[in-house]
């Protein structure tokens, strides 16, 4: 169970720095294309009277590189479609490692009892934005697996609308469970409140990492 | 019925410790749930909107640029450099660290990395040239503000998508109040430091300044290529920044080497992080927006505001005080998506121009960024000095009075904002 556990923790993270690199890849490389060609097309005017030759060429190459962006269509929905993934299946990653900030100010004048019980009334309705969530997006994927759209751009590759929107449900059931391990946590005492984000910690964490190289 | 228990669900949730976005989101759906025909699957849909927003793209790469910033090593360079150039003035390294804070401004668009990449460097080089540790603290967490006015700007790109005005020219609208005050705190600092006598360091000479300005270029190269490719047209300003986060990888593992390939993938899981949990919270905003308009709130307070016959002065005071609470209980990007949709229809209406309402917008959030409860900036310096967070706050309270005279500037003075893109014809 536990090296389970681990095996999907570090996939988890994996999974999300891929979604990460991914989509700002795709932008970039279709950035560099999309103003690749305007430069050899001037390099290509430029050569227009010297040399007919060195002219042509860099039309040729300016066409070429022309061609693909034009038909580069799906890098945007594609970046968006990495987007979405990136969202909703981060959400319960964030829940684990506490990432969601929140105010606890005022929780933290209650005494330590009185801080169990309100930390338990969070996570119930943590658990039930959660579980209200996963139904709503569930009804409306199986909605779109009905209709069987393809996505927009995307479809030429066989991807469906609801191939893209699945990660929603899949996000919000994910979150539902990270919650439930949190409240059980609470109740056998082992933990006393949600887990909430220390920014100031994290912003602390990239200039250590940047100091101890 | 429905907005008092919209928002009373609101602060009842956030203040029990429910993380800020599931109590937008709970809050709203279950006023739908309870007051409004709509389906629960449209919650879903409106949920997913977000990521199919192409402005908002641009959040996770600027991010991503930011990390690399701050873990490769520019952020020393550009401190090195803003030392180097006004070091030798009385106050000179306090000086710099706001020289430093607005370099890095310009290359990032989060104001607590701003203050955590200058920060956690700065306030300990001035406190070891016998400046008081207070003060320090406390012009960096003020000077860090700046991340979020000069562009670019995660805050105003969420402004943009929630009013569709133009990205680019709310960045341009940016320089000059960022400049601005940017300068503002420096003469204030020059004029104390001048009282107490703080120390001054030696004059660099034109070598060590050239060689400074080097290390830094690579760094500062950004700013053109993100600023300049916006504004010649060849990027829109999330493929600006994108192009920006690659830049800044390259130059953190190839140029600088202060980092090694093996370390990027935590830098990478640390901005998806940050990203993350941003999204979360705008999507959820979004959602509690929705519940707003449907509701037609933005109609009947413009009807009302127009019907009570406010001068635009009095507007502009009025949406100054109601940011400020807020900014003070709020994460900046929720607080833009609520009210932005309700204060840009009575501005417009006012002909206060909406590019000028978003950089006023973006001045409250900067101080709602050094204003408790809820002040990143107070949190972030806290960590990285070590000093308790009342003592922060403290510190930091003394700036805040020219951030304060600073905003009504910025309100009343349309020409610091609008000047710029007006002049570049945007």
């Amino acid at each position: 169970m536990n090296a389970m556990r681990l095996i999907w923790d570090r996939f988890e993270e994996g999974f999300i720095v891929f979604l990460l690199a991914a989509m700002t890849l795709v932008t970039f490389v279709y950035v560099i294309l999309n103003n690749l060609y305007t430069v050899l097309y001037s390099v290509a005017e430029y050569f227009s009277e010297r040399s007919e030759g060195v002219s042509e060429f860099f039309y040729t190459v300016g066409d070429f590189f022309l061609d693909i962006v034009q038909s580069m269509t799906w890098s945007n929905a594609l970046t968006k479609a990495l987007f979405a993934w990136l969202i909703f299946f981060g959400l319960a990653y964030g829940v684990r490692i506490g990432g969601h900030i929140g105010v606890d100010a005022l929780v933290k004048l209650a005494s330590r009892p009185t801080q169990r019980l309100i930390a338990i009334v969070a996570c119930l309705f943590s658990l039930g934005y959660a579980g209200l969530l996963s139904v709503a997006s569930f009804e409306w994927i199986s909605t779109l697996m009905q209709a069987s759209i393809g996505a927009d751009d995307l479809g030429q590759f066989g991807v469906k609308q609801w191939h893209i929107g699945a990660i929603v449900p899949i996000g919000f059931g994910l979150i539902f469970i990270r919650y439930l391990e949190i409240l059980v946590r609470i109740i056998r005492h082992e933990q006393v409140g949600l887990g909430l984000a220390d920014e100031a910690a994290d912003a602390m964490k990239l200039t250590e990492t940047g100091e101890s190289k | 019925m429905t907005i008092p228990f919209l928002f009373l669900a609101l602060f009842a949730l956030m203040f029990i410790g429910v993380p800020v976005a599931i109590s937008l989101g709970l809050a709203g759906s279950v006023t739908i749930i309870l007051f409004s025909p709509d389906s629960v699957r449209s919650l879903a849909i409106k949920l997913f909107e977000t990521s199919e927003h192409y402005t908002l793209l641009a959040i996770p790469f600027f991010l991503l640029a930011g990390s690399f910033m701050t873990t490769g090593g520019v952020a020393r360079r550009l401190i090195d450099f803003a030392n180097a150039s006004v070091g030798h003035i009385r106050g000179g390294l306090a000086i710099g660290a706001v020289l430093a804070c607005m370099l890095f401004a310009a290359l990032s668009g989060s104001s607590p990395a701003t203050v955590a990449a200058v920060g956690s460097i700065a306030i300990a080089g001035m406190v070891r040239s016998g400046y008081p540790q207070a003060f320090a603290a406390g012009i960096v967490t003020n000077a860090g503000t700046l991340g979020i006015l000069i562009p670019p700007s995660v805050v105003m790109v969420v402004y943009a998508a929630a009013t569709e005005t133009s990205v680019g020219t709310l960045f341009m609208a940016g320089v000059v109040p960022g400049f601005l005050l940017g300068i503002v705190l420096m003469v204030a600092i020059y004029i104390i430091a001048v009282k107490k006598n703080l120390p001054a360091m030696p004059r660099a000479t034109v070598r060590e300044w050239l060689g400074a300005a080097r290390k830094a270029i690579w760094g500062l190269l950004l700013m053109v290529i993100i600023l300049g490719g916006i504004y010649s047209g060849m990027f829109t300003p999330t493929e600006a920044a994108a192009v920006a986060a690659v830049y800044s990888a390259f130059i953190a593992l190839f140029v600088y080497k202060d980092m090694r390939i093996t370390e990027a993938p935590k830098v990478v899981l640390e901005s998806a992080k940050l990203s993350i949990m941003l999204m979360f919270i705008i999507a959820n905003a979004m959602l509690f927006a929705h519940v707003l308009t449907t509701e037609q709130i933005p109609q009947q307070i413009t009807a009302m505001v127009l019907e009570a016959g406010l001068e635009p002065w009095m507007f502009l005071l009025v949406v100054n005080i109601v940011l400020l609470v807020a900014g003070a209980f709020m994460e900046p990007s929720a607080i833009i998506l609520i009210l932005a949709p309700i204060l840009f229809p009575i501005a417009v209406q006012l002909g206060i121009d909406p590019i000028h309402l978003g950089i006023i917008m973006v001045v409250n959030m900067e101080i709602g960024l050094i204003t408790p409860p809820v002040g990143l900036n107070l949190f972030v310096t806290s960590a990285v000095t070590g000093m308790p967070l009342a003592d922060v706050i403290k510190a930091a309270m003394p700036w805040l009075m020219i951030l304060l005279g600073f905003l009504v500037l910025v309100t009343y003075v349309p020409s610091i904002s609008m000047g710029l893109p007006r002049m570049l014809g945007m």
